[in-house]
């Protein structure tokens, strides 16, 4: 027996990897409806990034991490578990045969599970934010800030100041603002050229109940007495063994120098890729988030039982992943013929469908007015690019002025993204800079090439694995 | 650097008190929290350094992407710190110079 309570060699109906918003909403549609659900997820508890430990916060309920977290967060674990889903939490998987068996380490442990479908709901990972000195420690992320507020009620330490661009970084000021916490300063960088075009989306966003949102956060911010410098052009982190201060400049090209313990760098999020593009799950660049994303289901190469959904298949926010995750559990139980057809179910599925044509018009706004401007996707040659082999930006450059057409010749040449985050931390950045160079579009130079192990596996993990035909063919390229 | 690099709770922690050790030191930790949290409370953040810079790694995401935080758990190797829940009397081992292995 296993910690599902099932036993090892059981083949589920269907097999969730991730406990987001989008997860969790398929899960609750497809157990509810009978089908046995499996929900793997790596984090300590479900809930996602966004509704990171809403059930185990240190916070007394309804407090500092907003109204959101606490009302949406809790209905939504609230509903998974009620489904009769079985969540598994603490569960990394690194590989998935093409006949659906899913390899994990549990508890750090070696595991597999079997399924007739497996849905992808891994979400987004933060956009790489390549800056002078951003290996220093003292430099984080913003969502790594809102990962120890949430999960343990912990600060960095201060003066802290934030910079980017995105909703997250209001999200997290309006939280440290609740909590007490001080913000030296927060360094909006300056929008990409092309933000305008978002403009013809604006009625949708206005429309689609994320706007009201959004204003209120921009309003706590300012609230809070924040300084907000708006159009930075440039951002360097500086110390010798840790982050000392921030230096920064403005439309007017002057230096200004803030001291600093603590600079959390956001540029907004993109759909985490390995996993999918291990599998084979066809990838098209999506000029709006300047990022790659899966291509639409029923595309040509797409993987046989193999469903994305949510932000890891393009960035829609929580509303448009819940949503898109409720639709793609009525589409697996409509395919395994349980659903029941009547008016109601009808007109649910016509208001859902609506629901998100206008949420997924709306975005293109939000898209094209935090897109990092293009400098900022292609640093300066100095700037470290890829953390894990300290490649810099001008080495990529170099590489593809001399004949290197994309990533995977680059990765030969340089090893950036051989390292252990296997380029979640470099890959759109080198994508970027190859087709600076070489002025192409990204969709021509592509992205790093992925294999599984999707994750770190040790070879004591794949040897602990049954050594039949899937096991081999999972640790086999090709 | 601890004394540069402290993180703070401003709130009450919600699991008991517990130890662990780190590269042979016993330190304190509070169930619930991460392994990387724990130690970053600690006032040890470093989960190794990185050839051929030997640059210090030290959480950066918080959330499985970086891998930054890498460090060996009761003898195995490659666990994110982030991603693990801390327990009583576990045993984290950096690759810092001189210490763990």
């Amino acid at each position: 027996m296993t910690s599902s309570g099932l036993p090892d060699d059981t083949v589920h109906d269907v097999i969730i990897i991730g406990a987001g918003p989008a997860g969790l909403g398929v899960a609750a549609v497809t157990a509810g409806a009978g089908l046995l659900t499996l929900v793997l997820d790596e984090n300590m508890h479900p809930g996602g990034q966004i509704y990171r430990a809403a059930s185990h916060s240190p916070f007394p309920q309804g407090q500092v991490l907003g109204k959101d977290y606490w009302r949406k967060g809790t209905r939504m674990i609230r509903r998974a578990y009620a489904s009769g889903a079985h969540i598994i939490p603490r569960a990394i998987v690194w590989g998935i045969t093409p006949d659906h068996v899913v390899m994990a380490r549990v508890d750090g442990q070696p595991r597999r599970f079997a399924a007739r479908c497996v849905v992808l709901a891994g979400g987004a990972m933060e956009r790489p934010f390549p800056i002078p000195g951003w290996t220093l420690p003292g430099v984080m992320t913003v969502g790594a800030a809102q990962t120890m507020l949430k999960a343990s009620g912990v600060v960095p330490p201060t003066p802290m100041v934030i910079a980017g661009r995105g909703p997250l970084i209001w999200l997290l000021a309006a939280q440290y603002r609740r909590a007490g916490q001080d913000i030296a300063a927060i360094l909006i960088t300056a929008a990409d050229r092309q933000w305008w075009k978002g403009l013809a989306a604006l009625p949708f966003f206005l429309l689609s109940g994320d706007a009201w949102y959004g204003l209120r956060l921009l309003a706590s911010a300012v609230m809070h007495r924040v300084p907000v410098h708006r159009g930075v052009m440039s951002i360097c982190a500086e110390g010798t063994a840790c982050l000392e201060q921030v230096r920064w400049s403005g439309k007017n090209g002057q230096d200004k120098v803030l001291p600093a313990r603590t600079l959390l760098l956001h540029h907004g999020v993109v759909p985490n890729p390995n996993l999918a593009m291990a599998l084979g799950v066809p990838h098209v660049w999506d000029r709006a988030q300047a990022s790659f994303r899966p291509a639409p289901a029923g595309t040509a190469g797409y993987p046989d039982g193999i469903v994305c959904v949510g932000d890891a298949a393009g960035i829609g926010g929580s509303r448009l992943a819940a949503l898109g995750g409720r639709m793609a559990g009525q589409a697996i139980v409509a395919a395994r013929g349980r659903s029941r057809r009547n008016l109601l179910n009808w007109l649910h599925s016509v208001s859902m469908r609506a629901r998100i044509a206008l949420a997924r018009r709306g975005r293109m706004f939000v898209d094209c007015m935090f897109r990092p401007a293009s400098h900022f996707r292609q640093p300066a040659d100095e700037t470290v690019i890829c953390r894990c082999e300290g490649v810099i930006a001008g080495q990529v450059r170099s590489a593809a002025r001399e004949g290197c057409i994309g990533p995977n010749q680059a990765k030969a040449f340089l090893r950036c993204g051989m390292g252990p985050c296997q380029g979640r931390l470099c890959g759109l950045t080198v994508s970027d800079l190859i087709a600076q160079t070489r002025d192409r579009d990204p969709a021509d130079v592509g992205y790093l090439n992925q294999r599984l192990p999707a994750r770190p596996a040790t070879l004591g993990d794949m040897a602990a694995m049954p050594a039949d035909s899937a096991a081999i063919r999972a640790v086999t390229p090709g | 650097m601890t004394d540069r690099f402290r993180f703070r709770r401003i709130v009450a922690p919600a699991g008991p008190r517990i130890t662990f050790t780190l590269d042979g030191r016993v330190l304190e930790a509070r169930l619930g929290d991460s392994v990387a949290v724990a130690m970053m409370l600690a006032g040890y953040p470093a989960c190794g350094s990185l050839p051929p810079t030997g640059r210090v790694r030290v959480p950066y995401c918080l959330m499985g992407a970086c891998h930054e935080c890498l460090v060996r758990v009761d003898g195995r190797s490659m666990h994110q710190a982030c991603l693990l829940p801390v327990r009583t009397g576990m045993c984290i081992e950096t690759d810092l110079e001189g210490h763990g292995s």
